[in-house]
């Protein structure tokens, strides 16, 4: 291991800034059972950056496959009303967790070992099965926050295996215009967006498709949704996103937001606040670390934070510039993404820009399953930049 | 890659520095704010209060109903216990002992604590002159439940109680919240009740509201859904004082086409108005009553089915082949010798066929059938009917019936239990289900009160869902647009033959034409019927009466049973007359007005 100590190096700052946050929040026990998961997820990052990538590339269709039929297991077997965890008697997963990693890891193999790639259907056809099928099925688990990742994902591989910003977004546009069709205004704004990048060195005969494709699911969704029945449109939303609260209020996104904002500039670390003591936060330790930690920390110490996260991810992608074989440059990138999706998924929510869904904080929040599957992945980024 | 790469790494610092300004705004611009409301925890949640489902009976009539009531609730936190332990009892009419206990077990709540319901106004008016500027304690003004029919029906319509803290585990009730515990109200309570809202207020630093918390919008409370009963509560305002002049009884009508419960009523019986408000003592004293009024007799009660078991055992027989329509025995002299014993018959009846056997309901013609048959068959039959198991109505207090756990058993013992004496004890709401399969070709039908759900909302759907899956209830959508749950009625068929049936029924008919029964005869009308006197070992024997008449296209099956009393022929005959003339002839829509 010649190159990435630095990559390892803020991954563990990142850790004993977790440690200790969880420590102020929850207290001795948490910490010690969190550090029993760092030592495991310390020796499993080792191991995976001596594992041969021949293992890990050349079975990597099969690791797909095992994650994929164990997101279909859990489906029938989880105990929970969502369908989640995965009981294995001694203890519990998420394969969604898993089904990140190996989808990362087959993609790239995957669009490495094609010869072209093209902006085409032929192309581009086995890539949206491969990512569709992981999406489906963590999405009924239900679990709209985690299924996301991996179109998200798709879209970065795609960027770095050569497509432009432009095809991406055309690639993606005919959801875009489906969510946007929402309201009349916003798809408005969109479809003039479009227009220009569909035209945009592009023949005219491929724009008119883009645009008429775009209309069609841009009508959809008012087709579609307006003509289900109340009780049908409450339905889908409760069930896709159960975190979301249609009335406008989330009692613990109000008390998170508070909680930031009660930690202003210095913060309060060595006072003791009231406020997640108090249990006005659920989950002050997992999902919700961020406002614990702004709270204890301020603003200086959330500057302190997402430029470490930065580092981090900038670390990681800078090895992307340097000369290594594809597959590994993707997979590389594609992890990248799945922290990157993570933090800010996780900030936004507990922040109050986007709707609360239940991901993570990588190296942060409290939990085995998170701490763990995020040092296998620095592992496995450690492992690629020095091939 | 290089290109690629930084304009990866702007994406990047992009979405950064998102979340960079939303803390900023939090932590700077409305940081100020945000201390202040952390530390002094100056919002406050207050629980709008769902208004709970209406229940109707099957012409339209409300049976529970909910209005607005003041209750008076205090914030233990924020309040000043010494002056309202002081000033409070001089006002209202309260125990300070059992406030004090409130108070300690609520220290820490978060919520307003409920002190006292249903404040009349008056009090609500003092309340407000002298103590609303105080602390902490305030009216609120919820859904309060009243029941327009009082005692009539109580054991199937319920009542409700105050949560308990093991309720509470469900997030969806609040503190002081009513929850349905007994009969329909609790059989139905995830459809009966609604969801409550949830308003955030900032409060000052001495407790008093200023303002809506302005990040959060209030979420209004959602009402609950209505029910529609199969009731009919006019005709179970007769029924109710047919038994007037009986200490303990019951009246079930059943329709044994559709299974819907038309008449349950129960004597004695208890007033569903009173639970709220009833405090320690007055419920003990509820419990211990000797009279039982909370015991729900029509499904909790088991009892000797006696001579009204006789046609099940004839059926069995005719099915078999054992007999047949003119079978006779040997000849009812009043008594009748098995081993030592001597087995007596009520009447002398002479030489018998079975019809005859079944319209004077001669004891001597069935030991000797019964014997005849053999303890297997019978239990076989026993089995067969499935007699030990719940009827599966919907309400919660239904008890399974009793059957012989022997396999083999002396001659005495297998004469006494063919005319539904020893180990066997049904439940009126079993025995009825089992009558009316004999009316219905042969088809039991699953027993219920639910007619309808209406104006369900969304968050009932788990509810409803797991309804559908059991078959019970299937969503129609009316001609008024209005998506409604309707009951599905089930049958599940008899093991006896089309024949058996039809005889059974004609010494059915002729037990009211002629036979024991006659005393619920209707010239007019054909009404069939069974007799039955259960043996109770405690005292007076109860009386049974099974009646089934039918006029066009209305069906009813009506059972009685008057505790301690005598033979059922004399006592509970003559009121199944009474009702069947009320169902079939004089039940015009009546219009019943009631003061609350």
């Amino acid at each position: 291991m010649k190159k990435g100590k630095s990559v390892l190096i803020i991954s563990f700052f990142l850790i004993f800034i977790g440690l200790f946050t969880i420590y102020l929040t929850s207290g001795k026990n948490y910490l010690l059972r969190q550090s029993i998961f760092f030592l495991l997820g310390l020796a499993s990052l080792f191991l995976i950056i001596r594992i041969s990538t021949k293992i890990i590339f050349d079975l990597s269709l099969y690791w797909y496959l095992l994650s994929i039929i164990l997101l279909i297991l859990v489906l029938f077997f989880s105990k929970n009303n969502a369908k989640r965890w995965l009981d294995l008697g001694f203890f519990t997963f998420q394969p969604s967790e898993i089904a990140k990693i190996t989808y990362v890891l087959f993609l790239s193999y995957f669009l490495a070992n094609r010869k072209k790639m093209d902006f085409n259907f032929y192309s581009l056809f086995l890539p949206i099965i491969i990512t569709l099928i992981p999406t489906f099925l963590v999405l009924i688990e239900p679990d709209l926050g985690s299924a996301f990742i991996f179109p998200f994902i798709f879209a970065i591989l795609l960027y770095f295996r050569g497509f432009s910003f432009s095809q991406i977004f055309i690639l993606y546009s005919p959801l875009f215009s489906f969510i946007f069709g929402f309201s009349l205004i916003t798809w408005i704004f969109y479809f003039a967006l479009l227009v220009f990048i569909a035209f945009r060195k592009n023949t005219i005969f491929f724009g008119f498709g883009v645009l008429a494709i775009n209309s069609f699911f841009g009508l959809l969704n008012p087709l579609i949704w307006q003509n289900l029945k109340e009780y049908q449109k409450e339905r889908i939303i409760s069930f896709l996103a159960p975190y979301l609260d249609p009335k406008g209020m989330s009692w613990s996104a109000i008390q998170a937001q508070i909680a930031i904002g009660s930690g202003r500039i210095l913060g309060k670390s060595f006072s003791n606040p009231p406020l997640s003591r108090l249990d006005f936060i659920p989950n002050p330790h997992t999902d919700f670390i961020f406002a614990t930690y702004c709270e204890k920390f301020g603003l200086i110490g959330v500057i302190l934070l997402i430029l470490l996260y930065f580092f981090l991810l900038y670390q990681i992608y800078y090895y992307l510039t340097k000369n290594l074989d594809l597959k590994y440059q993707l997979a590389i990138a594609g992890f990248g993404g799945v922290l990157l999706y993570h933090i800010f998924v996780n900030l936004g929510m507990v922040s109050g820009i986007l709707p609360v869904t239940g991901l993570t904080l990588p190296f942060i929040s409290y939990g085995g399953t998170s701490l763990i599957s995020n040092l296998i992945i620095i592992g496995l980024i450690i492992n690629f930049i020095n091939q | 890659m290089k290109r690629k790469f930084k304009n990866f790494i702007l994406f990047i610092i992009f979405l950064f520095s998102l979340i960079f300004l939303r803390v900023f705004y939090l932590q700077v611009l409305k940081g100020e704010r945000y201390e202040r409301l952390a530390y002094n925890q100056r919002i406050r949640k207050v629980i709008l209060r769902a208004q709970r489902g209406k229940i109707y009976d099957s012409k339209g009539f409300l049976i529970a109903d909910t209005k607005l009531s003041y209750n008076l609730a205090i914030l233990t936190q924020e309040v000043d216990t010494n002056f309202m332990f002081q000033y409070l009892p001089k006002i209202l009419n309260i125990d300070l002992n059992s406030l004090r206990e409130k108070v300690k077990e609520y220290k820490n709540y978060p919520y307003p604590v409920l002190i006292k319901r249903n404040l009349s106004k008056e009090e609500a008016i003092k309340l407000e002159e002298n103590l609303i500027f105080k602390e902490g304690i305030r009216i609120e003004i919820t859904p309060r439940r009243i029941y327009p029919f009082k005692h009539i029906s109580s054991s199937a319509i319920g009542y409700l109680n105050e949560v308990s803290k093991e309720d509470l585990k469900d997030t969806l009730y609040n503190l002081g919240d009513l929850i349905g515990r007994y009969g329909i109200e609790g059989y139905y309570e995830k459809i009966l009740r609604g969801k409550n809202g949830l308003a955030l207020i900032e409060v000052d630093a001495r407790g008093r509201e200023i303002q809506p918390f302005s990040l959060a919008k209030e979420i209004p409370a959602i009402p609950g859904a209505d029910i529609y009963l199969s009731l009919d509560m006019n005709l179970n305002l007769i029924c109710d004082s047919l038994l007037n002049n009986y200490p303990s009884g019951l009246i079930l009508g059943v329709e044994p086409n559709t299974g819907r419960i038309i008449i349950f009523v129960t004597k004695p019986n208890f007033d569903p108005n009173i639970f709220l408000g009833l405090n320690h003592k007055e419920w003990q004293k509820l419990i211990k009553n000797k009279r039982k009024p909370l015991f729900s007799r029509i499904v909790g009660g088991v009892y000797p089915p006696g001579s009204t078991f006789k046609p099940f055992i004839t059926l069995q027989a005719l099915t078999k082949g054992i007999i047949n329509k003119d079978y006779r025995f040997s000849p009812c002299y009043g008594k009748y010798k098995i081993g030592k014993r001597i087995f007596k018959c009520w009447q002398s009846h002479g030489s018998l066929n079975l019809i005859d056997a079944l319209a004077y309901s001669c004891n001597i013609y069935f030991y000797q059938l019964g014997m005849k048959m053999g303890l297997k068959e019978i239990l076989k039959l026993i089995k067969a009917l499935e007699l030990q198991n719940k009827s599966n109505i919907d309400i919660l207090e239904e008890v399974n019936s009793r059957v012989p756990d022997y396999q083999t058993a002396p001659l005495g013992k297998i004469a006494n239990l063919s005319i539904g004496q020893g180990e066997i004890s049904l439940t009126p709401i079993k025995l009825a289900q089992l009558y009316c399969g004999i009316f219905n070709e042969g088809l039991i039908p699953r027993l219920h009160f639910l007619d309808s759900i209406k104006n369900t909302k969304f968050f009932h759907l788990t509810f409803l869902d797991s309804l559908i899956k059991k078959n019970i209830i299937k969503m129609v959508i009316n001609d008024k647009k209005e998506t409604l749950y309707q009951y599905i009625p089930q049958f599940y068929p008899m093991p006896f033959s089309k024949e058996a049936i039809a005889i059974v029924k004609e010494g059915l008919l002729a037990v009211v034409k002629k036979g024991t029964g006659i005393n619920a005869e209707i010239g007019s009308l054909k009404i069939y019927g069974k007799t039955g006197t259960a043996q109770n070992p405690f005292g007076k024997d109860h009386a049974w009466f099974i009646g089934y008449g039918e006029k066009e296209d209305k069906r009813l099956l009506i059972l009685i049973l008057l505790e301690n009393i005598g033979a059922g022929g004399a006592y509970a005959a003559p009121l199944a007359r009474e009702i069947f003339l009320r169902y079939f002839f004089k039940n015009e829509e009546r219009e019943i007005s009631f003061n609350n």
